[in-house]
Order: C-alpha cells, then sequence, then structure tokens
C-alpha cells in the first residue's frame, strides 16, 4: 500500500466505493421515502410519483453493486489519493474563493466579489508579487464587469453600496 | 425537399455573412477555452453556453455558433494531448500517448498538422453522411410512438453509463441520480410540482447548464489547483514545423481513411461512440501498422486515425440529435441543452417544422470544419500561447467565466449555488474514477423517458406488455439485454474456467 506523499493521503479503493454504497444507499431510501408521498394514481393513469420509485429502486440496486464490487476487490488492489497538504489546502482556498463570490455578490456586487474571488484564486496558486496579484484582481473584477454588464447587457448586482 | 435541395438551402443559411462570422467565432472561442489544459469539448461547451445565451441570438445562429464551438473545443484537446499531455477527456488519451511522444520528438506540429488534415476530412465525410442519413432516419422516426421512444432512450442510457464508466454499477448509480435530479419540480405529464416541499425555487427543477459547469468546468478547476504547477513547459512551435514529411503523409492517409469509416458508423450507433471509435481506431491501427514497435513512442497512425475517427464520430452522432432529439454523448447533450433552452424541439418534425435550423446546422458544420482547417494551424501560435498562461491567472479566468457565466441565464443566485456543490461532487467523482457523463444524460433525458413511460401506459390503459408488443421497441429492449447480461456471462465464464 502506497503511502501517500505530503500533497496526498491515499485511501484503498475499497473503502472508498463501500462509502459511496453505503452514503448512496441512504439518499436513495430518502428519496424513495419522499416519492413515496407523491400521487400514483393507477396503472391505466400512472401519476408522478411512478417514474421516481423506479428510479429510486434502480439506485438503490446501483449502490448494492458497487458494494459488492467494493467487497470483491482486495483491499490493497488500486488507492484513492485525496490532496493534502499543499495540494488540500489550494482546493480549499479554490472552493472558498467560489463560496465567498456567491456571499458577497448580493451585498458587495460583482466587481468587488470578482476582485476578491481572483485574489484568493491567485494568492491559493501564487506565481505573482503581491502587488501584481492586487492589480490583476482589481482589473479582472472591473474587466468582468464591463464585458458582462455593459457589452453583454446582463444586469450584475451592484451591491447594497452602489443600489 | 430532397437531401441535395436541403443542403443548398441550409448553405444559403449558412454562408450568409452574419452566420460564417459566427461559426468562425464559434470555432476560435472553442479552442481558446478547449486547450486549456483538463477542460476539453465538455468544459468549453459548459463554460461557453450561458456566454452564448446572453448575446441572444435566434436559435439557427446560436447553434451554428455552439457547432463552431464543438469542433473547436475538440481541437483544442487535441491541442493540449500533444503539448502537454494532458488530456481534456477519454477521447484525446490515445492522442496524449502517441501526440506527447512525438512532441518530444519535436513534431508537436507536423502531428497537429496530421491530426487537423485528419479531423477536417474524417468531419466532411460525416457530414456528408449526415445529409443521406438524417432525412432518413427522421422519417423513420415520425413511426415511432411513445413505447419506441422509452425503449430506445432507455438502451442509449445503459449504453452509454455501461460504456464510459467501465462499470455497469458506477454508471447506473450516476444515471440514475440524474433522473432522480430531473424529477425534482415540475411532472412533465401533469404539470404538477414534485419534491420540491413547498420551495419555489426548486420548482423550476434543476437546469442543465449550472450541473454540466459545475460537474465539467469548476470540478475540472479543482483538479488543476491541487495539481498546480504539474504541467510540463510548453516548447514553440514554428509555423515551419507544421508541415509533416513525405513519408509521415504516407503512413498517416490509410489510417485517416481507416478512421474515417470506423467513427462514422460507430457515431449512428447509441452510446459513447467517440470513445469507442477512437480507441477502436488506435487498436486497429497498432494491429495494421508495419511500424508496431514505434506504437507508445510517437506513431503518426496512433494519431492519425483516432483524430480521424474522433471527429466522424461526432458528426455522426448529429444524426439522432438532429432527427430524433436523442443526445447519446455529453457533448451533443449541451448542444441539445443549447436548442432546448432556445425553446427548440429537435426530433423527426424539426426537419419539417425549421428547415432553416436542420440545413442550417448541417451546412454551418461544413463551414466549421473548413474554418478549423484554415484557422488552427496558423494561429498555432495563439493557441501555444494560451497555454503559457499563468496558471493562478488561468483558474482565476475560468471559476469568473463560469460564475459569471450561470449566473447571467437566469440571475439567480441558487443556479450558482447548484453549481458549485456539482463541482464539488464532480471534483470527488474525478478522484474517484467515476465518469459523470451519465448523471448529465440522465437530467437531460429523464423528463423525455418519463413521458414517453406514462404516455405508453395511457395507450395501452396500464398493460406493460405495450413494450413486447412493437417490433422497434422489442428490437431496443432486446439489444438493451444484450448489453446488460453480457459482461456478466463474461464474468460467469471466466470465473468457471
Amino acid at each position: 500500500m502506497r503511502l501517500g506523499n505530503s500533497n496526498s493521503r491515499p485511501t484503498s479503493e475499497r473503502a472508498a466505493l463501500l462509502s459511496v454504497s453505503v452514503i448512496g444507499g441512504i439518499i436513495s431510501v430518502l428519496y424513495l421515502v419522499a416519492v413515496w408521498q407523491c400521487p400514483m394514481g393507477t396503472p391505466a393513469k400512472p401519476g408522478p410519483g411512478v417514474y421516481p420509485v423506479f428510479v429510486a429502486v434502480l439506485s438503490l440496486l446501483a449502490c448494492l453493486g458497487i458494494g459488492l464490487e467494493a467487497l470483491s476487490l482486495k483491499d490493497t488492489s488500486t488507492q484513492v489519493d485525496w490532496p493534502w497538504g499543499g495540494a488540500g489546502w489550494r482546493v480549499l482556498q479554490i472552493m472558498g474563493a467560489c463560496v465567498a463570490y456567491v456571499v458577497m455578490l448580493s451585498i458587495a456586487g460583482h466587481a468587488i466579489a470578482a476582485a476578491v474571488l481572483s485574489l484568493i484564486a491567485l494568492q491559493a496558486i501564487g506565481g505573482f508579487r503581491w502587488y501584481v496579484k492586487l492589480g490583476i484582481a482589481i482589473a479582472l473584477g472591473i474587466g468582468s464587469q464591463l464585458l458582462f454588464h455593459s457589452l453583454l447587457k446582463v444586469p450584475l448586482p451592484k451591491g447594497i453600496w452602489l443600489s | 425537399m430532397n437531401a441535395i435541395e436541403g443542403l443548398a438551402y441550409g448553405f444559403s443559411v449558412a454562408l450568409a455573412p452574419g452566420n460564417v462570422m459566427v461559426v468562425s467565432i464559434g470555432v476560435i472561442l472553442g479552442m481558446l477555452v478547449g486547450v486549456l489544459p483538463g477542460i476539453g469539448v465538455m468544459g468549453a461547451m459548459a463554460i461557453l453556453l450561458p456566454i452564448v445565451m446572453a448575446l441572444k441570438l435566434d436559435p439557427g445562429t446560436t447553434l451554428i455558433m455552439f457547432a463552431g464551438i464543438y469542433y473547436g473545443g475538440m481541437y483544442g484537446g487535441t491541442i493540449t494531448s500533444v503539448l502537454v499531455r494532458v488530456p481534456g477527456e477519454a477521447t484525446t488519451v490515445v492522442t496524449c500517448i502517441e501526440g506527447y511522444e512525438l512532441a518530444k520528438k519535436g513534431r508537436a506540429g507536423a502531428t497537429l498538422a496530421v491530426a487537423a488534415v485528419g479531423s477536417w476530412f474524417g468531419g466532411t465525410v460525416g457530414i456528408i453522411g449526415l445529409i443521406f442519413f438524417a432525412p432518413t432516419l427522421a422519417r423513420l422516426a415520425l413511426s415511432f410512438g411513445p413505447p419506441e421512444y422509452f425503449a430506445l432512450v432507455l438502451l442509449g442510457s445503459f449504453v452509454l453509463s455501461r460504456m464510459v464508466s467501465g462499470s455497469l454499477w458506477r454508471g447506473l448509480l450516476l444515471l440514475s441520480a440524474g433522473l432522480a435530479l430531473g424529477s425534482i419540480g415540475m411532472d412533465p405529464v401533469t404539470g404538477t410540482a414534485r419534491l420540491t416541499f413547498g420551495w419555489y425555487t426548486l420548482a423550476q427543477g434543476f437546469s442543465i447548464v449550472p450541473v454540466a459547469m459545475g460537474l465539467y468546468g469548476i470540478a475540472e478547476v479543482i483538479n488543476l489547483a491541487e495539481r498546480a504547477g504539474g504541467l510540463p513547459r510548453v516548447g514553440k512551435v514554428r509555423l515551419s514545423q507544421l508541415f509533416p514529411t513525405r513519408s509521415e503523409w504516407h503512413r498517416s492517409w490509410p489510417a485517416i481513411l481507416r478512421g474515417t469509416i470506423l467513427g462514422f458508423f460507430w457515431g449512428l450507433l447509441p452510446g459513447p461512440s467517440t470513445i469507442l471509435s477512437t480507441f477502436g481506431s488506435y487498436r486497429l491501427e497498432q494491429h495494421l501498422s508495419k511500424y508496431r514497435h514505434e506504437f507508445g513512442h510517437g506513431a503518426i497512425e496512433g494519431v492519425a486515425g483516432p483524430e480521424t475517427a474522433n471527429n466522424a464520430a461526432s458528426t455522426g452522432q448529429f444524426i439522432p440529435l438532429l432527427s430524433l432529439g436523442l443526445p447519446f454523448s455529453p457533448g451533443i447533450a449541451m448542444l441539445l441543452a443549447a436548442l432546448l433552452v432556445q425553446g427548440v424541439q429537435p426530433g423527426p418534425l424539426l426537419i419539417i417544422e425549421h428547415p432553416e435550423i436542420f440545413w442550417g446546422v448541417i451546412a454551418s458544420m461544413y463551414i466549421g470544419n473548413v474554418a478549423l482547417l484554415i484557422l488552427n494551424l496558423p494561429l498555432i501560435g495563439v493557441w501555444v500561447s494560451v497555454l503559457r498562461i499563468p496558471q493562478s491567472l488561468l483558474i482565476a479566468l475560468i471559476l469568473l467565466l463560469c460564475l459569471l457565466g450561470v449566473y447571467s441565464i437566469n440571475n439567480s443566485l441558487f443556479d450558482l449555488v447548484v453549481m458549485l456543490v456539482m463541482g464539488m461532487v464532480g471534483y470527488v467523482l474525478s478522484k474517484l474514477r467515476f465518469d459523470a457523463s451519465p448523471l448529465v444524460i440522465g437530467l437531460i433525458l429523464g423528463p423525455l423517458l418519463e413521458s414517453s413511460f406514462r404516455e405508453s401506459l395511457y395507450l395501452s390503459r396500464g398493460d406493460p406488455l405495450i413494450f413486447f408488443q412493437r417490433p422497434i421497441s422489442v428490437l431496443f429492449i432486446g439489444a438493451l439485454f444484450l448489453v446488460l447480461l453480457i459482461p456478466s456471462l463474461r464474468f460467469l465464464i471466466s470465473r468457471s474456467r
């Protein structure tokens, strides 16, 4: 079994697939419970609940199949590398940048939200001095506002201060 | 109108000055985005779809631009595969193997030229086939009823899920996830709200655009961020290096011809025909080549054949899209999404109700194919420059494009949230080596599958045997059973030995 490196942590594919099977199974059961509340109609006039029940059963079968597939694997056959260390931190930063954009969009407006997103993304990957990153982030914020709002006429939020 | 008259009409639409410019812009945009490492044609279409929508062009012009983006995106993925060994998607994996080895020998330009010419040839022959097959299939499809559509969509969905995922169960899980997502919102038959939990936003359902952009755009950006700095340096490709030698042409042309035939007929079948034709062509060339020892170390046939087959199959896939309204690959599914957003329903009636769209798209595909050949080789320096853009800047740009693009469709924060959630799901799926295509196909085809299923039961007054009483439906269901049972039988036979 590989131990991974400073940028990754491996888990066995078997464990990963078993997790998928269990989580998928739980979600499928919840989906089945939810669709069971929908009207089923009659065989001649099936209601909105019929088709989703088939989908839920298909999903449960698939989860079972994946579980069996996972159990048939040898424990150390192949591994799944999850990001760790520097790589993990970059992944979190990019996800965080996207979340920050969505949260800030209505409050601060697109230009500022886009500049913050760009700054976090540039900081996460690196490669520029801080003032260059700041300059690029501001340029991307203003440039994207001009391109989409002014040129393509896409209405973009201005934020609570400019509204 | 017959095929020739239709094509003439199509060219009259496609050669309008505005449309020629539109398809050329589409090709350039497709290449600019498709060349970004890891993005490929799906990512290019997902990222560009909302931007094209924001231009508010008429449906025919929108689809013409998308056809250009589709071709451009495919070739953009080829460039990345050859120069930095990063496949945009499964169809460019073999190009990564052979193309990158050729690039290391200083033959990157010649390889890209062979790929471009092969793609053009395969696409051109594919379009000729499309001209004659599509109207015929559309006429045949007029006799399809709900049971036939249900069986065909079921067959296509299962075949695609089985083939792309490698494992039947993985494909089925994602297919059912897509079908489940598609069931949330308004019931397609009665129009009542279903699984919305009283939340008005959910009544709109899940749009394909944020889901696809999340799975293919955001997920890939996260992957890029994870391996930041891990891409090889890209060397210069000079115009003078673009010309293959006589020996390289001599080896490439037979592969191009074989790839064209293989790719086009694969493209007619439901399922991931581009992937199958690409790998099939690679195996064929490996088998037939006098230079077998070069495969894996830079064999030009290993690029010429698969690239041609890929483009021919991609063109062949337009046939079920335009004549049946059914996409059998994620890229074509995005084109269907573009049409549906414009209020145009492809299918057997498209050629009757909107001949300008049907024939205009076919003619534009040919123009797009020519534009690809003319534009991409002289501009190779531009595409290579794109690859040299610092990765941090690329990531910021792609993120902005994705977020703005999705927001521009409905001005909806919910769409942004969906995209981000699907981005994280897509990233986890990529780590687990699950292909997200069945999820996208399930989301798009789910409503059609459900409505044809329920309409079939209405017709038969509740008798499920209706699916086994109509010959075409029986044919499709029989094929479905074969697809499901053959792998299991092979497994049991191999275990018993």
